[in-house]
C-alpha cells in the first residue's frame, strides 16, 4: 500500500458515496490531493465508518475492515501508524456499543493492534486476539 | 501500561476543552486531539507525544510515534484560524493548540500564531 495513495485507495472502494467524503472533506477544510492523512482518516473514513456501523451495512462494513486488515498487515510502518492512532484509537474511544459492534468485523492483526491501544488507553483488551 | 511513572499519569481535559469551543471544525479538532480514554497527561495527542519522546517509549507502536498526527493536526488548526470566522474566545483555543502540539514536538512554542 503507498502512504500518500490511502486515503485515495479507501474512497476508491465506495465509489457510490463519493458525495458523503466530498462533505466530510468540505467539514475538514481538506483540499484536493492532500497530503494530511492522518487528518483524512480521522475526519473522513472514521465518519464514513461510524455510518456504515450505525446503519448496520454489513457488505460495505466487511470491505472497509477488509482494507483495515490489510493496512495492519503493511510493511510501511506509516501506513501502520494511521490505522494504529488516525483509526483504531478513535474507534475503541470514541462509542462503547459501536466499538464492540466492530470487533466482529476486524482481522486478526487489526485485533492485535486494538490491544496495543488497549495498553496506552483505559479500555478493554480483546482477548481473544490473544489465543 | 507501558509506564509505571505515576508523574505521566494526569486528567483528562477533553470535556473542559469541548465545553470551552464553539466552532464545530474546531470542536471535531478538539475531539481528535483528546481521545475520552487518554490518561498520560491531559490526555492530549500533545502529552502522548511528550511522553513518547522523552522516554522513547513509543506509545503508537508503528511508525514515529504520533509525530505525524501532531505535524498535521498543526496544519489542520492552522487553516481553521485562517479560514473560519472564529470568536477571540475560538482563536485563543487554536492558537494555545497549536502551539501546544509544535512543542510536543520540539518545536519553539514562543512561534508567532
Amino acid at each position: 500500500m503507498q502512504y500518500l495513495k490511502l486515503y485515495e485507495d479507501f474512497k476508491n472502494l465506495f465509489p457510490e458515496d463519493a458525495s458523503e467524503f466530498k462533505k466530510y472533506e468540505e467539514d475538514s477544510l481538506l483540499e484536493k490531493n492532500d497530503n494530511l492523512i492522518h487528518v483524512c482518516f480521522e475526519d473522513c473514513v472514521n465518519k464514513y465508518v461510524f455510518h456504515l456501523l450505525k446503519q448496520n451495512c454489513t457488505k460495505k462494513i466487511k470491505i472497509a475492515f477488509a482494507f483495515f486488515e490489510k493496512m495492519a498487515n503493511d510493511i510501511d510502518s506509516k501506513v501502520q501508524n494511521v490505522l494504529q492512532v488516525a483509526v483504531l484509537e478513535d474507534l475503541a474511544t470514541h462509542d462503547k456499543e459501536m466499538f464492540k459492534k466492530s470487533i466482529q468485523y476486524m482481522g486478526p492483526m487489526t485485533k492485535k493492534f486494538v490491544n496495543q491501544i488497549a495498553s496506552y488507553m483505559n479500555i478493554e483488551p480483546i482477548y481473544e486476539a490473544y489465543h | 501500561m507501558p509506564f509505571k511513572d505515576s508523574r505521566w499519569l494526569g486528567v483528562n481535559r477533553r470535556e473542559k476543552m469541548l465545553a470551552k469551543a464553539k466552532n464545530p471544525k474546531l470542536l471535531n479538532a478538539i475531539s481528535q486531539l483528546y481521545r475520552p480514554n487518554s490518561i498520560i497527561g491531559d490526555g492530549s495527542t500533545a502529552s502522548v507525544l511528550k511522553f513518547e519522546r522523552e522516554t522513547g517509549i513509543g506509545l503508537a507502536s508503528h511508525g514515529r510515534f504520533h509525530y505525524d498526527k501532531a505535524i498535521q493536526r498543526v496544519i489542520s488548526l492552522s487553516r481553521i484560524l485562517k479560514k473560519e470566522k472564529l470568536s477571540d474566545s475560538d482563536k485563543k483555543i487554536t492558537r494555545y493548540l497549536i502551539k501546544k502540539l509544535i512543542k510536543a514536538l520540539g518545536g519553539n512554542n514562543k512561534c508567532n500564531i
